[in-house]
């Protein structure tokens, strides 16, 4: 383990063994995190990216399981942890935020006992320490007035606000990592935009290290430090966020690139990756993306090593040419 | 514009109330004037769209541009105000007439999960409305079904199956060969490709564009996404609040914008280019339709509000060729 990551994930497997078959949901997925980085999970519906996330917390359900692999918080390793040790960890110092916030709030309490039992769960507080520490929060992920918010139920507030609400729960015990699995997809731009600048002030000001799940790659662009790009459970792409989304070297970032209409002229057809039907079940040997690939070689239906140039890391033996 | 638009909005108002309580209803037969508050989801909108012509809506969610599509697509009447086509509001026309024209103008939904019957099969889904209108022969229903497949892009085998054996990619081009199954002129697509990865709305929107070649379609696009709308759109209405703000061709309204709200909508946008943005925030939140401010409804989040704005209403008027705006600053 290197002294400066927070977060190592190494080898991790997480499948799900249904009568149909074996599902690699996460399969050989390796990367770190160092403190108040924003590592961005790139990936399409089905990809393994919220997966991997909640392997991370330990929240994987049968008939899910993390076959193998190790998930190291500062040198610890999480997988197969008793639950109240993980428990301790969860929501303390690694926190999640969910897509959908009414599914993270209780509808029937207010906000601020909600709060208060997020605290309760990891130590002894009083009721004013609680408050005092709720409101501050609430400051920190920009909602105004947040004395009156305090005495609000959920479904008096917007979208938007509900959201930055489950944030501000996530960062109340102070938590190295934060997770976020679509946190912001299903709200406005407008919406999107304050939140993501609250998240860049919030991991640049606290040294909270980031982990931002999304399918939009324009979000990422903004957003990250470096990114990770999966496929089919496969981490098939990473590194600095200016060499994966400028000089991509897999085919599959390539053709998602491609497909962002800001990347194509106005009014022309978009660049589109071939469809299939594709099923977890039976997925190609070797490179899982090569029958939707346009430039696959015999060596595609190999496994395929992970293959290294300054610190980018790539799962193509065919890689695009890297424009000049 | 002298040509007769196919499809116009004339002073398009719908405000959706609650049911009147006891009292309300008492009161209401002993003349007192009514008071019920209730949400003006579109108050008095008036566009038009040409023949074969992209018009995309853009705002926030709650700004009432899906109501304006379910209006103009005749799925809600309006409270106030005129939907024409080619012309002709629905009472100019007979019924026979009436019953063509629904038909012309069909709309394709955000949630390819949610607007098709999962226990009917894709067959039975496309197959039905032309059946039932009798657009097809009992004899040439199965060609006529193969053939609309194919024009969306899926193989004929599909009719057999269930939409849960489809991806969501797929679901979609069924909610698209459904609307064009009844041969419509006019699309109205309501967030059809929000729900979709990256990969598959890059399908679905070629699909549009071809379709739209093809049959020489008219298209009314809503989507919050300005990065799509700006791809695919000739002309762009955006929506704020249940008024358009601002109206204009689409290279001259991203290159050019006019309104505050406009300009602050475009600076929201993520790029692919843009590396560590810093985001320009518009102060504040949508207020609630429930109780929109007075004058503009814009001006508490306006960077450039004059007393003027809390008051007075501005109106949409032309400040370019096809260019028109509702701010008072246009007035200086």
């Amino acid at each position: 383990m290197r002294a400066e990551n927070i977060l190592e994930v190494d080898g991790l497997q997480t499948w799900f063994h249904t009568r149909k078959g074996v599902i690699k949901a996460v399969d050989s997925v390796s990367f770190s995190l160092r403190p108040g980085e924003i590592l961005g999970l790139v990936g399409e519906s089905g990809s393994g990216k919220s997966i991997t996330g909640l392997s991370i917390l330990g929240l994987i359900d049968p008939p899910g399981r993390i076959v193998s692999g190790e998930v190291r918080y500062k040198g610890r390793n999480l997988v197969g942890l008793p639950e109240p040790e993980i428990r301790a960890i969860r929501g303390r110092n690694i926190a999640m935020i969910f897509q959908d916030p009414m599914m993270t709030l209780n509808p029937v309490l207010r906000i601020d006992t909600q709060m208060r039992w997020a605290l309760a769960a990891h130590e002894q507080v009083d009721k004013n320490a609680a408050r005092a520490r709720s409101l501050e929060v609430l400051r920190l992920v920009g909602i105004a007035a947040p004395e009156e918010r305090l005495g609000s139920y959920p479904h008096e507030l917007s979208g938007g606000m509900r959201q930055r609400i489950a944030i501000a729960i996530a960062m109340l015990n102070k938590p190295d990592i934060l997770i976020a699995d679509e946190a912001t997809t299903a709200l406005d731009v407008t919406i999107q935009a304050q939140i993501l600048s609250e998240m860049q002030n919030l991991c640049a000001a606290t040294g909270t290290a980031l982990i931002w799940i999304t399918h939009d790659l324009s979000v990422v662009a903004g957003l990250a430090d470096r990114v990770c790009v999966m496929y089919a459970g496969r981490i098939v792409e990473q590194g600095l966020v200016d060499d994966v989304l400028d000089r991509p070297m897999h085919h599959y970032t390539e053709g998602l690139i491609g497909s962002v209409p800001s990347m194509n002229a106005r009014g022309k057809p978009l660049k589109q990756i071939a469809e299939i039907t594709r099923s977890l079940f039976d997925l190609p040997s070797g490179c899982a993306f090569r029958n939707r690939c346009p430039k696959v070689i015999a060596g595609c239906s190999e496994p395929i090593p992970v293959l290294e140039r300054n610190g980018h890391q790539f799962r193509c033996i065919n890689p695009p040419v890297p424009a000049p | 514009m002298t040509e007769t638009p196919i499809l116009e909005g004339r002073n398009l108002s719908k405000a959706f109330l609650p049911p009147r309580s006891l009292a309300q209803t008492i009161a209401r037969m002993l003349g007192a004037s009514e008071g019920r508050r209730g949400v003006h989801a579109v108050s008095d909108v008036s566009l038009a769209v040409q023949k074969g012509e992209v018009l995309g809506l853009v705002g926030e969610s709650g700004c009432g541009k899906s109501t304006l599509g379910r209006i103009l697509s005749g799925v809600l009447s309006p409270s106030s105000g005129q939907v024409r086509y080619r012309g002709q509001t629905t009472q100019d026309m007979n019924a026979a007439e009436r019953k063509a024209a629904a038909l012309k103008i069909q709309m394709i939904f955000q949630n390819p999960y949610a607007s098709l019957n999962p226990r009917i099969r894709v067959g039975n889904l496309i197959g039905e409305a032309p059946t039932v209108h009798g657009l097809i022969d009992r004899s040439e229903r199965d060609d006529f079904l193969s053939e609309i497949l194919q024009r969306v892009g899926l193989d004929p085998s599909y009719l057999d199956r269930f939409p849960h054996q489809l991806s969501g990619g797929q679901r979609q081009r069924i909610g698209i060969a459904r609307a064009l199954a009844v041969d419509p002129e006019v699309l109205v697509c309501d967030e059809s490709v929000a729900a979709l990865d990256v990969s598959s709305q890059a399908q679905i929107l070629n699909l549009f564009m071809r379709l739209r070649e093809e049959l020489q379609l008219t298209y009314v696009f809503i989507s919050h996404d300005l990065g799509v709308v700006y791809h695919v759109s000739d002309r762009v209405a955006i929506v704020y609040l249940g008024r358009v703000v601002e109206i204009a061709p689409t290279v001259e309204l991203y290159g050019e914008p006019n309104h505050p709200y406009t300009r602050a909508l475009l600076g929201q946008v993520t790029r692919l280019h843009d590396r560590r943005q810093k985001y320009t925030v518009i102060k504040g939140e949508m207020p609630s339709p429930l109780s929109p401010p007075t004058g503009c409804h814009f001006h508490p989040r306006c960077p450039m509000a004059m007393p003027r704005c809390k008051t007075e209403t501005p109106v949409l008027r032309e400040i370019g060729p096809g260019h028109l705006s509702s701010c008072h600053l246009n007035d200086q």
